[in-house]
């Protein structure tokens, strides 16, 4: 318990010391911190940003893929319901570290397919949660209506019930997306590359300028990315209309 | 951690899951398990002595509330595995290092319903309690709170199954719980002990959540059959 009552100030000057920040400001003002080839021959900043956009995009891209027409499909279902919590609850209990460090070590093996994997599972729930309730609460009478105009099933999804979900689906797109760029991070435990990197190779060798440097440029640019996603996600409820408050996971 | 009795992987071959495997660790089993449920109560119970005073702050002022979701919203941003390593140097292998992490993160899922709790309460059940000689931290505390229970327990079943999954990523830097052995698992190449330990975390996540939706439904009898989330 006596750790408890230490002060933190004390704690972080006598540990975080002067040698430590100057590595940070070293590793910050070196010009091959930034390149695409940093020193050593290792990855530099810009190859590990190239990576983890690539990681996250492709993902990301598979789990809209796969979210957007499963939730249009279970809305057909009267069960839908079900499976959408049952997958939300589900997916939140399941660690996924340990399902990265498992695919990793058994039957996929190190490297970025063992990423790719979960970040696409655990980003399909808030996908299909948000699409599957904007699409649940459209109005029937519009869907009434654009029957009545003689649509078919397939155009009344495609032109009346996925425009009006378009608040929730985007929430869910950001939702996914910032869970896929945090996650990601991770990913570099078991050598999927990205700015996680930084993170675990300076870890494993006690290198902490290149540790903190990448815990500063891993959290910068999440919180850029959800605030920037925030921003265009209130712009896209400004065109299309809310259904539901903006904040909610 | 090796079974003891001079029994190794290799004799057993490396399954998946094994019986065998959990009878002859169940003390470590155990340990693991008091020390993961450990860290989640104290991760959480931080996190929600800190929201309190937090969504009370925020409900004074509109641009307060608006920076205080912002912070929390742009604290829970930032990956777990930054957030973890950036405090072993500072707290060394301390719990601290994984509990305050984790207390942050439950910070907006808890300010956000506590708020959502306190707004619910009428205008006329305060102005009824002032008129019967209530003062202002006394309306807060036997009034506002009380009524904001139900959603604030169902915060914390959010909170608790998401910190009982983020205590692994603490196995990282040496942390306690389930983490460690899913760590140990993955530095032995151990498919039983990896396996093993996941399982156990999705137990204790899903046994914790019917724990407190049990809680939620005793303390709220009127509130029986509606939807919660």
């Amino acid at each position: 318990m006596s750790s408890y009552l230490l002060p933190a100030v004390g704690v972080v000057s006598q540990r975080v010391n002067n040698s430590t920040w100057h590595q940070i400001t070293t590793w910050f003002t070196t010009a091959s911190t930034w390149a695409w080839h940093g020193e050593n021959g290792e990855a530099g900043v810009a190859q590990l940003f190239w990576e983890h956009v690539w990681i996250s995009g492709l993902s990301l891209l598979i789990a809209t893929a796969i979210g957007i027409p499963l939730a249009v499909a279970l809305t057909r279902w009267r069960r839908g319901g079900l499976v959408v919590t049952s997958v939300a609850n589900a997916a939140r209990s399941i660690p996924i570290v340990g399902v990265m460090l498992l695919l990793a070590v058994g039957p996929v093996g190190v490297g970025t397919e063992s990423a790719i994997i979960p970040l696409v599972v655990f980003a399909i729930p808030p996908l299909l949660t948000n699409a599957y309730t904007g699409i649940r609460d459209v109005d029937p009478e519009m869907t009434d209506a654009a029957t009545g105009m003689g649509m078919s099933r397939l155009q009344v999804t495609r032109r009346v019930e996925l425009p009006l979900a378009i608040p929730l689906i985007a929430t869910g797109v950001r939702l996914a997306a910032v869970q896929v760029w945090a996650t990601a991070t991770i990913a570099a435990i078991i050598g999927s590359g990205g700015l996680g990197q930084l993170i675990v190779v300076g870890y494993a060798t006690q290198a902490y300028g290149e540790v903190y440097g990448g815990i500063i440029v891993v959290a910068v640019t999440a919180v850029a990315l959800d605030m920037s996603l925030l921003r265009a996600q209130r712009g896209v409820r400004r065109r299309y209309g809310s259904l539901a408050p903006i904040e909610g996971s | 951690m090796r079974p003891p009795g001079g029994f190794t992987f290799h004799k057993q071959g490396n399954p998946w899951l094994s019986w065998h495997y959990i009878t002859s660790n169940s003390h470590a089993i155990l340990s693991a398990t008091s020390e993961h449920v450990t860290l989640t109560i104290e991760a959480v119970a931080l996190g929600l002595a800190l929201s309190i005073p937090l969504a009370a702050l925020a409900r004074q002022r509109q641009w307060l509330r608006s920076t205080i979701m912002n912070f929390c919203t742009a604290l829970y941003a930032v990956p777990s595995l930054a957030f973890i390593v950036a405090l072993v140097k500072v707290f060394n292998l301390s719990r601290l290092t994984v509990v305050i992490p984790l207390a942050a993160y439950s910070l907006v899922i808890l300010v956000r319903n506590i708020l959502t709790g306190l707004d619910e309460v009428s205008g006329e059940t305060v102005d009824a309690a002032r008129g019967m000689g209530l003062s202002n931290p006394r309306i807060f505390f036997r009034v506002r709170l009380p009524i904001a229970t139900p959603a604030i327990v169902a915060g914390l079943r959010l909170a608790v199954v998401s910190t009982i999954e983020l205590v692994v990523i603490g196995g990282y830097v040496g942390g306690g719980g389930y983490g460690a052995k899913v760590f140990e698992g993955f530095n032995t190449k151990s498919h039983t002990e990896l396996a093993t330990y996941i399982v156990l975390t999705v137990l204790l996540a899903l046994i914790a959540d019917s724990l407190l939706l049990l809680t939620q439904r005793l303390i709220t009898p009127w509130r029986r059959g509606m939807a919660t989330s």
